[in-house]
């Protein structure tokens, strides 16, 4: 067994260091980092564009092309989080809570970092991971029926509300409006229109990137602009771009922590990546010495999340590769691609094409170390980048964004959308209402109400469903755990005292 | 420069007055500038996949670029309605099928277009059909025990497809009111989750497309019952078509091309016969085979038809099923 996974690995990497694979697996974590920079831009377009061109290529170029556009987003999107405090995509939210604040206290480099070698490190152990454990960990995901996902999202937004570092009542509101916003739209069970006010671009929902890049990105713009002038140098105090002794110390155990719940979370089709990186965040901000310091510039706030985050990247192609099921929707139009090439995604991939499957995980190593390669000396680019004044900076990130947002459906209603959840945004800030349980909410609510509905359904209505399945009643009575440790009046009591601190 | 300017429009006007007089003319000029697809799915949809991959050929055919724009929303019917309402001169043309043009009007209340009056039909580029496959444990191995499980257990038989009112589930209710039984219907968003529940054994059967079938098909999890075309597809000889054992039943989606109403005849003809020589190129046809798709090849008129036909035909099944629009 050890020796037939040593071969395998060779196997692989004789494919992966062919030079054709190499330069492929470059240009595609070159590409995926320009589109995880840019704001607005995502992995799924950039894919789903690139697809035809994949045509004329080897399934396995193809697919480690791909990939690397995938997994290089994932880190580019981290950039933008830290730098301008605008997320590239949901699990890159998390990011900016303490990475922007690192920023802002002129710590971008050491952020950036921190982030860089979290995911590398998190990117090498879920490929290992997606190596050794690819077939037993998907017949997990086989486990999760409708039941399950329902109370494991129960318990993905009770672990949210400890992630506001505020008002635990405003999280939970957070929360519920996230969850509204999440219901407009088509409801997939009968066809109703809700909350769409006759308005057809709201029939397929409010998309979550405008929302995102209105109520993070833009709000932050807006409230750049009270300050007349005097505007916030985040750049000229201690301006070291890599971490200290100190840092690097504190930031082992949370990337560990990080690591081992994203490679965990990430097998699950659907949320994985999302709760992964609030879950690693809301974990540390537990169990972690520094947990008062969250919010206002903590490294493990940094780092947890983004190995979380990259580790599920990893994780997520396992139950594709070895199943056919796609955890997200970059890796359906993965199994798209291998579609159209004729093969069929599924445990005979391992079998009949082991180039493939090893050639394209042992490329996911080598384009991790290349991305690290690459963004460790952009770093100090980055950096630079903030000394630029506001008045160049701002006005063109906002075109970066007003064209992203346009590309995704080619409408400007959608352009319209993000600004007026920049005002929104705008108006959370004022009250002091964290914006992030809110994308928690937005995101995992359709999935809640969806998953809530079909299990009720499959059980003709009997809710006992969800208490004599092992692992749907596991999750619940951990979420109960969990609400009982944050009501209970002596935690309380000393929760509001760490708030006051701040 | 005035001068200039109105011998221009002279010569225009002249250009058109002519051209209208000779029968193939407006196809003679055509096309003087890019033509835009507009493609009402997201990237990475079937008719998006069929689009980008006959854009770069008739490109090449027509000496014009092929554009292929994605404008999503409302399961499409906002794309369709950006079409309905675009000048019918050849150079807007959308990505229809069966769904956004035979079925949603018929279960959807303010479809932005109407289907029959407001489009030219093109092309038909590919037919589908659906299959139908159960979890290995399921009770039922085969199509007939199948219906005999679900007559003799009213009501006890779960059955996953995609949304409400969506083609899968009318393709379920036609074979439930032509072989006569009842099931437990539960709508999904998306053929990956109907694959991982089937096989997980979470819901006993599911109706859904080819493509976001195999995988589950091919991983031994799941016993593939029957296809729902008229007869056994060539992909699975030995697997039954649903109409051997319920006479009468057919059930098959398809995909094509379609221009604003009032595009002029020759153009429409023009374009019919690019897109079946871009679409039936080996390579295309490979390609289309591999997703479980059979390429057509057929004229404007059989389009034409086509669309009518099935109209007509999913307007009966609604009234019959008793669905009321939303």
């Amino acid at each position: 067994m050890e020796m037939q996974f040593l071969d395998n690995l060779a196997l692989g990497f004789s494919v992966a260091f062919r030079l054709e694979h190499i330069l492929y697996c470059l240009m595609g974590v070159l590409l995926g980092t320009l589109i995880g920079v840019l704001p607005g831009i995502g992995s799924i377009p950039t894919i789903a564009m690139l697809l035809p061109v994949t045509f004329g290529l080897s399934p396995t170029t193809a697919m480690i092309m791909l990939a690397g556009i995938y997994y290089g987003a994932q880190y580019g999107g981290s950039t933008t989080s830290i730098l301008v405090n605008i997320p590239g995509e949901a699990a890159s939210v998390v990011t900016c809570l303490d990475g922007y604040q690192m920023a802002r206290q002129g710590r971008a480099g050491p952020a950036l970092a921190v982030s860089a070698i979290g995911s590398f490190f998190a990117g090498c152990v879920g490929t290992v991971a997606l190596a050794m454990f690819a077939p037993p960990l998907a017949e997990l995901a086989l486990k999760f029926g409708p039941a399950e996902y329902f109370s494991l999202i129960v318990f993905g937004l009770v672990g949210a509300t400890v992630l506001a570092h505020g008002s635990l009542l405003k999280a939970i509101a957070m929360v519920l409006v996230g969850l509204l916003i999440g219901m407009v739209g088509m409801d997939a069970n009968s066809g109703v229109h809700r909350f769409t006010f006759g308005i057809m671009e709201l029939v397929d929902g409010i998309g979550f990137i405008g929302l995102t890049m209105g109520v993070f990105g833009i709000s932050e713009i807006i409230a750049n602009l009270e300050l007349k002038g005097s505007r916030e140098v985040f750049t000229d105090k201690d301006m070291r771009l890599i971490p200290s002794r100190e840092d690097f110390r504190r930031m082992w155990p949370p990337i560990l922590r990080g690591t081992a719940f994203g490679t965990a979370l990430g097998i699950l089709p659907g949320g994985g990546g999302i709760l992964a990186s609030f879950g690693a965040y809301a974990l540390e901000k537990k169990v972690s010495r520094h947990g008062h310091e969250f919010g206002t510039g903590a490294i493990e706030g940094v780092a947890a999340p983004e190995a979380a985050n990259n580790a599920a990247a990893q994780a997520s192609f396992i139950p594709m590769l070895t199943l056919g099921i796609p955890s997200n929707v970059v890796m359906a139009l993965m199994i798209g691609a291998l579609m159209i090439q004729g093969i069929a995604p599924g445990p005979q991939v391992m079998k009949e094409m082991p180039q493939l499957f090893w050639g394209l995980v042992a490329s996911m190593w080598i384009g991790n170390l290349m991305l690290v390669i690459l963004n460790l000396p952009l770093i100090g680019m980055w950096v630079k980048l903030l000394t630029v004044p506001y008045r160049f900076l701002y006005p063109s990130i906002l075109v970066f964004m007003a064209i992203g947002i346009f590309g995704v459906s080619n409408s400007p209603f959608d352009v319209l959308l993000m600004a007026a959840f920049g005002i929104v945004g705008i108006v959370f800030s004022k009250l002091e209402c964290e914006p992030a349980p809110l994308i928690l909410g937005m995101v995992l609510g359709p999935m809640l109400e969806e998953n809530l509905r079909r299990a009720l359904m499959i059980s003709r209505g009997d809710p006992s469903i969800f208490f004599t399945k092992p692992i749907s009643a596991g999750f619940l009575v951990a979420a109960l755990v969990l609400l009982v440790i944050v009501l209970a009046p002596a935690i309380r009591r000393k929760r509001e005292e760490v708030f006051v601190e701040d | 420069m005035k001068r200039r300017n109105i011998m221009v429009l002279v010569a225009a006007a002249l250009a058109v007055a002519m051209g209208a007089g000779t029968p193939g003319a407006w196809a003679q000029g055509y096309p003087s500038k890019p033509i835009k697809i507009i493609v009402p799915f997201p990237p990475g949809n079937t008719v998006d996949t069929q689009s980008r991959l006959i854009g770069p050929k008739l490109t090449e055919r027509l000496g014009q670029p092929v554009i292929v724009e994605n404008r999503l929303g409302a399961s499409g019917m906002l794309g369709m309605g950006v079409v309905a309402k675009a000048a019918p001169d050849g150079y807007t043309i959308g990505a229809g099928q069966g769904g956004n043009l035979c079925v949603l009007p018929h279960t959807s209340k303010n479809v932005p277009y109407d289907a029959l009056k407001d489009f030219q039909p093109i092309a038909l580029t590919t037919t589908n059909y659906l299959v139908i496959y159960a979890h290995a444990g399921a009770p039922f191995k085969t199509f007939p025990e199948m219906i005999a499980y679900a007559k003799a257990n009213p009501g006890k038989m779960t059955v996953a497809t995609n949304g409400e009112g969506g083609f899968p589930h009318l393709a379920m209710e036609h074979l439930r009111l032509t072989a006569g039984f009842t099931y437990n219907y539960i709508p999904y968003k998306g053929s990956a989750q109907i694959g991982t529940d089937v096989m997980g054994g979470q819901v006993m059967m599911a109706f859904d497309g080819v493509a976001g079938a195999l995988p589950a098909i091919r991983s031994g999890k799941v016993n593939l019952l029957a296809v729902t075309s008229k007869k056994r597809a060539a992909f699975w000889p030995d697997k039954p078509s649903a109409a051997e054992f319920v006479p009468g039943y057919d059930s098959g989606g398809w995909f094509g091309f379609v221009a604003p109403a009032g595009i002029p005849r020759d153009i429409a003809v023009k374009l019919n016969a690019e897109i079946n020589r871009a679409m039936n190129a080996p390579e295309a046809v490979e390609k289309m085979v591999n997703s479980g798709m059979v390429v057509a090849n057929e004229s404007v008129q059989y389009f034409e038809d086509l669309i009518k036909h099935d109209y007509a035909k999913y307007g009966k099944l609604v009234r019959d099923i008793g669905f009321k629009p939303q």
